[in-house]
């Protein structure tokens, strides 16, 4: 339960007030809701540093599309520069109240293991940038979220070519995720709840995406935390992967 | 910090601190209609508001980040007198029911349609997707939108609401709003938490981490001198009255089985210890400091563990009767263990033997089942499993209580106010005339407010502290502590002949009440005794056995037992439609009953004694099913383009009751007041459902009174007579009726008196509109008004009081037939509805765009039961998904694409102006529709609830 709130008046006040007992807040969907994973006596309020910006970009000559760190999933959905792979995989959020809260830095920032976002944005080979300018893969930071813990996220980098696919299995839409899975070409993005992402080396080392192979590298991927749960039996979310990464490699072929 | 910001258009000034929720600012500013239903979930909606002309959640947004914003709450936009066209548009389609948070729905329509003029239905139903919705459904939102869009454009409504019944009659069967749909939707004073007094002490409890165990000892010591706490209350200095929490008619069929607090726990969950205090930090805090040494000890969680030999006891003391003891009471006892393990004292014998787990048994038999088996060409028998579900309604649970004047005044979000009167009577001892229960309204009940199981405790408090005492459950509290569908094995076994004829039907049921037995009898009754009479068929059996274990308790639900029986006996006939290779629909048509068919299954099956065989009497269950066999193109394969996804249809035939007939009671006062209006007081409890709307439309229609000169006044055992309350589908049937009986005698009243103040012949009177006497023979008029005021001023007899009393022994029994489409991924296991279609017999709908709204609210939910939803235990027996995220709700994403109600046109003899109930039924059809749309679609069988993914993968083999 948050004793203090600050309200900075930039990105570097906000990240100067940072420690190790406050948390940056941008919409308040998951810090501010029952049972939340963050636990900080200071919240630092970041929704008003005009972090909320679409645009295009480029990093070494490639093209992006820059999304603020405070952009709501609302912002997303609403902006045409937003490609459609991105607006579905914030559609994934079904209700639309909170997706006027929700904020796409926030999502990343706080790195759950049934995020909305995550898989689609490791799959496209999304970029995450810091306040100080550094610029890291969305994947590495997922993997490695607590080195940078202290950092404020300013915005993420898309890449507004992308040909993703992503599926979402819940119990109902506004259930947590079990299973997400994205795909993009080559690259593949699994989300298993309680495991997180899990290692698709294999399978994007491979051409093979007929349902056998991507079902008997799920049943093989090494990850202890896939279990079974309230969510459903380790075999069914380890055939649902399999299953899943096949079906979208399939759809994209078509 | 100091806050400024504009609520609803005023500027609003506020020093408080910044991490302050923006719903506990909005509350501090008076803002009542800004809820909460989720304790910060962020699911429900109750708290949403606008910042700045965006939907939030307020619960969700500190106030220190609202500084220089402007605000909409949903009462700044309207009062109850001056509704906006959105609001009145939504009480005209009948969605605001329990209406908990139809202030913040008819927020978000009226955002909507203030920044899109005509939105599609995806607009709407993104617009209501963060909404939940649990009593009236969402089919009749778009409706709301329509007609608010037809009246902002056109001045008044194009679409017609819902069909109308019985031209003869003017005000009966017609879609009129519902006369409390003004203060719901307005966000104006209804609900308990708008009663509460200033300076209220809270009440919290200290629950059992254990899902069984002996309490030791209780150290408050700590507690206690935690500044601002009261009381604290454990099982050392509260009473040892025996009672149980089911609110049914006394003597009830459930054993007293529990005290306030219990030496012994008996789930994860059950009450240790309550913390009386000044505020709910200090009551919280103070709850921290309770140390409790528990004995832990075994449990069991399923009826198999509980009915193992040698299994650990639920409950192990002292057995009495308070009639119809067994001769060998005395020696059963001598097995009674520990003293901590308090008596379970039944009313009349329910075949129970607690050293076995079983809380109450029956059997019955008509014809001889065994030799029909013998003589069957084909038989199925399988087992179905149904599992723990709650009620989930959006106001939990929540009661304050207050002496006033030395009486105990207890306001109530209740089903039943005279039981919990009865119940707090015994709890505290007071007679009955000392103790006010006054209903308010209900927030969604569902069967979990026919409980009484919070009242006991917070009556207790406040009459034991003499302050003033406020309880509100947590949403965890309501899966944890609170009552829950009761989790049955049903196992069935079907004969059929090649003719197409049932002959045989053999019903086990073993139900699991949880720690105590609360509708522990009658629930597993009514899973036989309200679908074996759908059948014509003269060999049936039943056996049923009902077992405590250490699960969160379970109660009345609606739907009560039937939902379970259903879809096990409707599972079990298609299986054996295919199995002789007879089309299902014909199997149906031939097997169901018709009007005047003898139930002689029926008389084994009453409440705890003997039932009445009767014939079947109004019923409509060969049209539902052959409308909606028809409407659904029963026989017509569809095809999908993908080919990972198949196509199936189901359907399943339904009933229920219309209350309990030889059993219930029901009172009405009709008086007519000095100017010639009408106030009845009615002893039904309205939970949502409009019964105060039947009340007023039957004076309405009896009296020729127009409406707003009715006045309907219920629940309140002060004012108005006694009522069993609103549970078993008895609300239109009884308490309609006892409205007709009071207000026929009032007619009657008011014809006599008018004949002496007319010098007339009462025979030459008749009543007219608006609310007067008119006599045929001089053409003479008297209106109400004078009529009244003449004999309240020393020149008549005095003020017309009527009091109607209602009892019978006739059943009116709704049916109906439900129809699902599903389409299912053969490699996923995802399952879509896409069609449902819900014909039912209601008798006449009084309330019909209400009573469309009930049928799309109980499919919905039972499609959540069907599909999504299920308390998990762990192996400690706690709850792993007590929120509402993780439970599984449905919201508007998860109603069927095509979703119709239809409304059987049936006048039945004996219910008021032929109605019947509406409600409860619309709970049965939509799992044994859906397990055998599946099985179409996919070819396997999915018997136990919920019917997931993973389990038609399972039954498809393509995981092990």
């Amino acid at each position: 339960m948050a004793e203090k709130l600050i309200v900075p008046r930039s990105a570097i006040a906000a990240s100067r007030y940072k420690n190790s007992e406050s948390a940056f807040l941008a919409g308040g969907t998951e810090i501010n809701r029952l049972n939340s994973y963050v636990d900080a006596k200071t919240l630092i309020s970041i929704g008003r540093l005009g972090l909320d910006t679409i645009n295009d970009a480029e990093i070494d000559g490639k093209p992006y599309l820059r999304i603020g760190a405070t952009a709501t999933f609302t912002d997303c959905i609403e902006n045409p520069k937003v490609p459609e792979y991105f607006k579905q995989a914030c559609h994934f959020m079904s209700s639309m109240v909170k997706r006027n809260m929700a904020t796409v830095g926030g999502n990343v920032a706080i790195a759950r293991d049934d995020s909305y976002l995550i898989p689609t944005l490791v799959a496209s080979g999304a970029l995450v940038e810091f306040s100080n300018e550094k610029i890291i893969t969305v994947k590495e930071y997922y993997l490695r979220h607590f080195r940078h813990a202290n950092k404020l996220i300013v915005a993420i980098y898309i890449d507004p070519s992308a040909k993703v696919r992503s599926k979402r299995y819940s119990n109902t839409a506004s259930g947590h995720a079990y299973v997400t899975v994205a795909v993009c070409e080559k690259n593949v993005a699994v989300q298993i709840k309680g495991a997180g992402l899990v290692d698709t080396s294999r399978l994007e080392a491979s051409s093979d995406r007929s349902e056998a192979f991507c079902l008997e590298w799920a049943e093989k991927v090494k990850n202890k935390n896939i279990k079974s749960d309230m969510f459903g039996s380790e075999s069914y979310k380890r055939y649902l992967a399999g299953v899943t990464v096949s079906m979208l490699c399939k759809e994209g072929a078509r | 910090m100091n806050i400024k910001c504009i609520i609803n258009s005023i500027p609003r000034s506020f020093d408080v601190d910044p991490t302050m929720k923006l719903r506990d600012l909005l509350q501090l500013n008076g803002n009542r209609a800004v809820r909460d239903s989720d304790d910060s979930e962020g699911f429900c909606g109750s708290d949403t508001v606008l910042v700045d002309g965006v939907p939030v959640y307020s619960n969700l947004v500190l106030a220190g980040e609202v500084n220089g914003c402007e605000i909409r709450t949903p009462d700044g936009l309207a009062d109850p007198a001056h509704l906006t066209v959105v609001q009145q548009a939504m009480i005209d389609a009948g969605v605001v029911q329990s209406a908990y948070n139809a202030p913040a729905a008819a927020l978000l329509l009226t955002w909507l349609l203030e920044n899109n003029s005509n939105p599609s239905r995806e607009d709407i139903k993104d617009a209501l997707s963060g909404i939940f919705i649990r009593d009236a459904g969402y089919e009749h939102y778009y409706l709301a939108v329509k007609l608010a869009l037809e009246k902002m454009n056109s001045g008044s409504y194009k679409t017609e609401i819902a069909p109308s019944f019985r031209p003869e009659l003017e005000v009966i069967g017609k879609p009129l709003s519902k006369i409390d749909g003004p203060q719901l939707v307005a966000g104006a004073a209804a609900f308990v938490e708008d009663y509460v007094d200033k300076n209220t002490c809270h009440m919290v409890v200290l629950r059992s981490p254990h899902a069984s165990a002996y309490i030791n000892s209780i150290d408050v010591s700590k507690a206690k001198a935690v500044p601002g706490v009261i009381e604290i209350l454990t099982a050392y200095n509260t009473p040892e009255t025996h009672y149980m929490q089911a609110g049914q008619g006394n003597p009830e069929p459930s054993p007293h089985d529990r005290r306030l607090f219990n030496l012994k726990v008996r789930h994860v969950g059950d009450r240790v210890a309550a913390v009386i205090a000044e505020t709910e930090e200090a009551a919280k805090k103070a709850l921290d400091l309770i140390k409790v040494d528990y004995q832990v000890l075994p449990a069991v969680f399923t009826v198999e563990e509980a009915m193992a030999p040698g299994a650990p006891r639920v409950h192990d003391g002292i057995v009495e009767y308070r009639s119809g003891a067994p001769a060998d009471l005395d020696e059963y006892n001598k097995g009674a263990a520990d003293p901590r393990e308090g008596k379970v004292i039944y009313q009349f014998p329910l075949h129970a033997d607690i050293r076995k787990n079983i809380a109450a048994s029956n059997k019955g038999e008509i014809g001889n089942v065994d030799k029909a088996f013998e003589e069957s060409d084909a038989i199925v028998e399988n087992t179905y499993q149904t599992s723990q579900v709650q009620h989930t309604p959006l106001e939990t649970h929540i009661c304050f209580a207050k002496m006033d004047g030395g009486r105990l005044v207890v306001y109530a979000s209740t089903q039943v106010p005279y039981h919990v009167r009865r119940i707090v009577g015994w709890v505290t001892g007071l007679p009955e005339n000392k103790i006010h229960v006054i209903k308010t309204r209900v927030g969604g009940g569902y069967g979990s407010k026919q409980d009484i199981l919070i009242e006991d405790l917070t009556a207790y408090a406040a009459y034991v502290t003499g302050k003033p005492v406020l309880c509100h459950n947590t949403r965890e509290e309501e899966f944890i502590a609170n009552s829950t569908r009761h989790p049955m094995r049903v196992h069935v076994k079907m004969g059929g002949k090649k003719d197409g004829t049932i002959n045989a039907i053999f019903m086990e049921v073993c139900a699991n009440t949880g720690p105590y037995g609360n509708h522990c009898l009658t629930v597993p009754m009514n899973s036989c005794s309200k679908t074996l009479p759908l059948f014509k068929c003269d060999n049936m059996r039943y056996d049923l056995k009902v077992y405590y274990t250490n699960t969160p308790p379970a109660g009345a639900y609606q739907g009560y037992g039937t939902p379970k029986g259903t879809y096990g006996l409707m599972m079990a006939m298609a299986e054996l439609a295919g199995k002789l290779g007879v089309d299902y629909k014909d199997f149906v048509l031939k097997n169901h009953v018709d009007e005047g068919y003898m139930l002689e299954i029926l008389k084994g099956l009453g409440e705890g004694r003997e039932g009445a065989v009767v014939p079947v009497g109004s019923c409509g269950l060969d049209e539902a099913i052959r409308k909606g066999c028809d409407m659904i193109e029963w026989g017509k394969k569809v095809e999908s383009s993908d080919p990972d996804w198949k196509i199936g249809k189901g359907f399943a035939m339904i009933m229920q009751g219309s209350g309990l007939p030889g059993l219930d009671h029901s009172e009405a006062i009709a008086k007519l007041e000095t100017d010639g209006t009408v106030i009845l007081n009615s002893g039904g409890a309205d939970l949502g459902t409009g019964l105060d709307t039947i009340s007023a439309k039957v004076v309405a229609e009896i009296l020729k009174l127009p409406m707003e000169k009715i006045t309907v006044v219920s629940g309140d055992t002060d004012s108005c007579a006694f009522d069993t309350g609103a549970y078993a589908s008895s609300g239109t049937f009884f308490s309609g009726n006892a409205s007709v009986v009071a207000t026929q005698k009032l007619k009657d009243m008011i014809l006599k008196e008018a004949a002496f103040q007319m010098n007339e012949k009462v025979e030459d009177l008749e009543i007219v509109h608006p609310g007067a006497v008119r006599s045929k023979a001089s053409g003479k008029v008297l209106p109400y008004g004078e009529l009244s005021h003449t004999a309240i001023s020393g020149g008549g007899h005095g003020q017309m009081i009527a009091h109607g009393t209602y009892v019978t022994t006739a059943s009116s029994v709704p049916y109906g037939a439900h129809f699902a489409q599903v389409a299912v991924n053969v490699k996923t296991g995802e399952i879509k509805v896409q069609k449902f279609y819900a014909l039912q017999d209601a008798g006449t709908p009084i309330n019909p765009e209400i009573a469309l709204c009930q049928m799309y609210g109980a499919v919905q939910k039972s499609i959540g039961h069907s599909l999504y939803e299920s308390m998990i235990l762990d192996k400690k027996g706690r709850c792993l998904n007590a929120n509402m995220t993780d439970y599984g709700t449905p919201m508007i994403t998860e109603a069927p694409e095509d979703f119709k109600a239809v409304l059987i046109d049936v006048n039945d003899k004996f219910g008021p102006f032929g109605a019947k109930s509406i409600s409860e039924i619309a709970c049965n059809g939509a799992a044994p529709a859906i397990g055998i749309a599946i099985h179409d679609a996919v070819g396997v069988w999915v018997r136990s609830w919920p019917m997931t993914p993973e389990k038609i993968l399972r039954a498809m083999g393509k995981i092990k």
